[in-house]
């Protein structure tokens, strides 16, 4: 098992899209709000939405760390760059996104700012040591998933004593971006949530009972390959017919009820 | 931003808690400093260079029997 292509089968993925057809009743409307940009991607990559009946209906979420960055945050990572003489990395996902005046980290790297994309903290942290006269920034940005190994780069930089290493910290949390969505002025139109995938490694599924409870909306934390995807949709159809706000995990070979407890405690 | 990708520990480098993982075939080292208990041949969720967790082939074998159980009611789709 690899664990990529068996969550892919085109096959099970008819025949959950069948029992999905079977599950639905033609009265009830089934409005599931998939929390991350990574079901959203699943969703839209493998024409998910063609396979369910009209009734069942996906609302993208909020959980796009890139996109709910204001883009304030953006010009500030940028003045940094072009205005303090410091080294800025970024992980790519942020280099191409538009703020003020539409510029991008992209652009202002071409002016001349000193901006490096990398893969992980651990690459900017060799750029500090590769750079001892130069403040190293990391702008840091994600929710919980990215948050433990921001952590980790702060405590390696303060034992090995680099001083040059800092962090522009524009980290974010699940729970308070689903308490905004239920809490706000207007009562959310959603019959079901398909919780994080990756977030929820870290924080475990507990966090998302209290919203179930209190809201009572259906909770499945689902995981981003197709088949996942389509068996928490069903999950969650399910949930709604019996009217049960509780929440199931679809996403069990990478995610316990308590979550990563090493990953937690560093960044509590 | 949140995506991770499962890839087979072949690897393990204790003193610098790291490990060596392969993705298809790719060699990548990787941080274990979020993770405990790694042996060779576990498969972890990699996600920015670090291994977010392990992933449990018996939670995966039972949630490859939920999709099979979804088609098994009326047979297979049409």
């Amino acid at each position: 098992m690899k664990y990529i292509d068996e969550f892919r089968d085109q096959d099970t993925a008819r025949r959950i899209a069948a029992a999905i057809v079977r599950e639905v009743r033609a009265d009830q409307r089934y409005r599931l709000m998939e929390f991350c940009g990574g079901h959203t991607h699943a969703i839209f990559r493998y024409a998910i939405q063609d396979l369910m009946p009209g009734n069942v209906e996906f609302v993208h979420g909020p959980g796009c760390p890139v996109c709910v960055l204001p883009a304030a945050c953006i010009d500030e990572a940028m003045q940094l760059a072009q205005r303090h003489d410091v080294i800025l990395c970024s992980y790519g996902d942020m280099m191409r996104v538009p703020a003020r005046n539409r510029r991008s980290l992209m652009q202002a790297r071409a002016d001349g700012a000193d901006i490096c994309m990398i893969y992980s903290t651990r690459d900017a942290l060799q750029i500090a040591r590769d750079n001892p006269d130069k403040q190293v920034v990391f702008f840091a940005i994600g929710f919980e998933t990215t948050t433990p190994p921001t952590a980790v780069a702060i405590k390696q930089a303060a034992a090995e004593g680099l001083d040059n290493f800092s962090v522009f910290c524009n980290h974010v949390l699940t729970p308070a971006a689903l308490e905004a969505l239920l809490n706000g002025p207007e009562p959310i139109a959603v019959d079901a949530f398909l919780g994080p995938s990756h977030v929820s490694t870290i924080i475990g599924s507990r966090p998302y009972e209290q919203f179930a409870e209190r809201y009572g909306k259906p909770i499945v934390i689902a995981g981003f390959e197709p088949l996942d995807v389509m068996q928490s949709a069903l999950m969650a159809i399910r949930l709604i017919n019996e009217g049960r706000s509780v929440v199931e995990n679809e996403y069990s070979r990478a995610v316990s009820c308590d979550g990563n407890l090493k990953a937690q405690q560093l960044v509590a | 931003m949140c995506l991770a990708i499962p890839a087979e520990v072949i690897f393990i480098d204790t003193d610098n808690d790291t490990a060596m993982v392969s993705l298809g075939g790719i060699k990548k080292q990787i941080s274990l400093a979020l993770v405990q208990d790694v042996n060779i041949g576990d498969y972890l969720l990699i996600h920015v260079g670090y291994a977010l967790n392990k992933i449990s082939p018996a939670e995966a074998r039972k949630t490859l029997e939920l999709f099979a159980e979804a088609g098994m009611i009326e047979g297979p789709a049409p």
